[in-house]
């Protein structure tokens, strides 16, 4: 990819050469391998047996329902991150001083504050000033939508400014009014164009929903964690591999999807 | 309040444990990235394919489970090392690959004239990397990087539900003890940590402005 820009095409010399530090490369990299296999299989991590545990029914319906939960988060997050930063973007583009400064103030606030710190703050802030409790379900979510919703708003934002000027201003000649302009004129290309960032945000939220872990909402790093606590230590390996090989597929899938979106798009 | 000026103390070494546990693996960090960039753009495909499996591999999984494994796992594996140095490994391992990303994007954004400048007056593919590709990717990749740098230090949160007293970890533990001023806690920690993100997201937005107006 890179390297066709960044140097001359290799000639004879060159792409032997090339061949030459390959293989020496090649060499190390296997060297390396094999010293980590040797190191795990002496700390028995490589033991056939620790490894079966990830095809009993239990412990796979386990780490598929954790699967589940986690999706669960991060679909009702990015939903509603979405309702709200649009709000926020539009509070920012207004011209109404109060609002637009409330509204940078909101992004710039929430953006710089830890999602963890968030999620404690609707957990344990809310029942301390409401008196009523919150389930660790929408505690976390909560908490990912306050994080969100600022770099959802400046998403919208960057989509509503790249749009050409003439298009609301046609709409407005045409006396069509500030909602109906939004709705039928300016959201629908903005959506289009900001659609393969939601996507992104998708994995965001997926990857920061193993938060819930944290407040004990039983998503996937909890579920691998609980299992490792009941079955023993000499399966938390194995385990592990199974809580990481589910983030990393569908978070893949979601980049996946991102990617074809957005070369679609453009 | 009376719970937050009592425990200032306190609330400073937490802070000063963050500022360490960002200064060490931001440093890490972007020397895993550096090394990850080199073999991007490398002209052995081996080395570009291992880049490139770490950066899909490593950044799709959670920070929270890179903790995990260092600070929960790795101990029962027989590894023994402070929490802190658990902590500081698992983030490395993590933001290695953002860092690399960040300086890639840098590099990609060198004009093309540039190398083919670099190359019609005669230089070798060593010395182009060496005097154009370099001090102006590097260059380019500094407001990326504070931005990294920024979601390194959010992430450095996490860490105190591992064990690390720092910032995160010295509010939950003052938190067990006052929780009739867990608002007020929760406040000051916010605080603490905008103190350090809010003036890095203000300087790497002016750089960038900087940088936009001199290409």
């Amino acid at each position: 990819m890179m390297s066709t820009e960044l140097y001359d095409r290799p000639g004879p010399i060159a792409r032997r050469r090339a061949r030459l530090w390959t293989a020496a490369a090649a060499v190390v990299a296997l060297a390396i391998a094999i010293w980590a296999v040797a190191k795990l299989a002496s700390q028995h991590v490589l033991d056939g047996d620790n490894w079966i545990v990830l095809t009993q029914p239990d412990v796979l319906s386990a780490l598929l329902a954790g699967l589940l939960a986690t999706l669960k988060v991060a679909g009702v997050s990015v939903v509603l991150s979405l309702v709200l930063g649009l709000f926020i973007a539009l509070g920012r583009m207004s011209k109404r001083r109060w609002l637009s400064v409330a509204s940078r103030v909101w992004i710039e606030a929430l953006r710089g504050l830890p999602e963890l710190l968030l999620i404690f703050f609707i957990y344990l802030g809310f029942p301390a000033v409401t008196g009523a409790s919150i389930s660790t379900f929408w505690a976390l979510v909560a908490g990912l939508v306050l994080y969100e919703s600022a770099s959802m708003a400046e998403a919208f934002r960057a989509g509503f400014l790249a749009l050409p000027k003439g298009q609301s201003e046609a709409a407005t000649a045409l006396g069509v009014r500030y909602v109906k302009n939004l709705r039928y004129i300016l959201l629908p290309q903005v959506i289009r164009q900001i659609l393969p960032n939601l996507v992104s945000e998708m994995v965001r939220v997926t990857k920061a929903s193993s938060l819930g872990f944290v407040i004990g909402y039983v998503e996937l790093l909890l579920t691998g964690e609980q299992a490792i606590e009941y079955l023993g230590g000499q399966y938390a390996v194995p385990i592990f591999a199974g809580v990481a090989v589910l983030y990393i597929i569908i978070c893949l899938i979601l980049s996946r999807v991102s990617h074809i979106l957005s070369k679609r798009l453009s | 309040m009376n719970a937050v000026i009592e425990n200032l103390g306190t609330f400073w070494s937490g802070f000063v444990t963050t500022l360490g546990l960002v200064a060490l693996s931001g440093v890490f960090s972007f020397l895993g990235g550096l090394l990850l960039a080199s073999f991007a753009i490398s002209t052995n495909p081996l080395l570009r394919r291992i880049s490139m499996a770490y950066i899909g591999l490593m950044r799709n999984i959670p920070a929270a489970a890179h903790l995990f494994f260092m600070i929960f796992i790795l101990p029962l594996l027989g590894v023994k090392a402070s929490f802190f140095a658990l902590a500081v490994a698992g983030i490395t391992v993590y933001f290695s690959a953002y860092s690399c990303e960040a300086i890639r994007s840098g590099i990609n954004a060198i004009g093309k004239g540039q190398l083919e400048a670099s190359r019609a007056l005669g230089l070798k593919n060593r010395q182009t990397l060496r005097l154009i590709v370099l001090p102006q990717g590097l260059s380019n990749s500094v407001p990326p990087l504070i931005n990294t740098t920024i979601a390194l230090v959010k992430v450095t949160a996490i860490a105190g539900v591992f064990g690390v007293t720092e910032l995160f970890g010295t509010m939950l533990q003052l938190i067990n003890v006052n929780d009739s001023a867990v608002i007020a806690l929760m406040v000051m920690t916010a605080i603490m940590y905008s103190v350090i993100t809010i003036p890095a997201a203000l300087a790497a937005a002016a750089i960038e402005r900087k940088v936009a107006f001199a290409s």
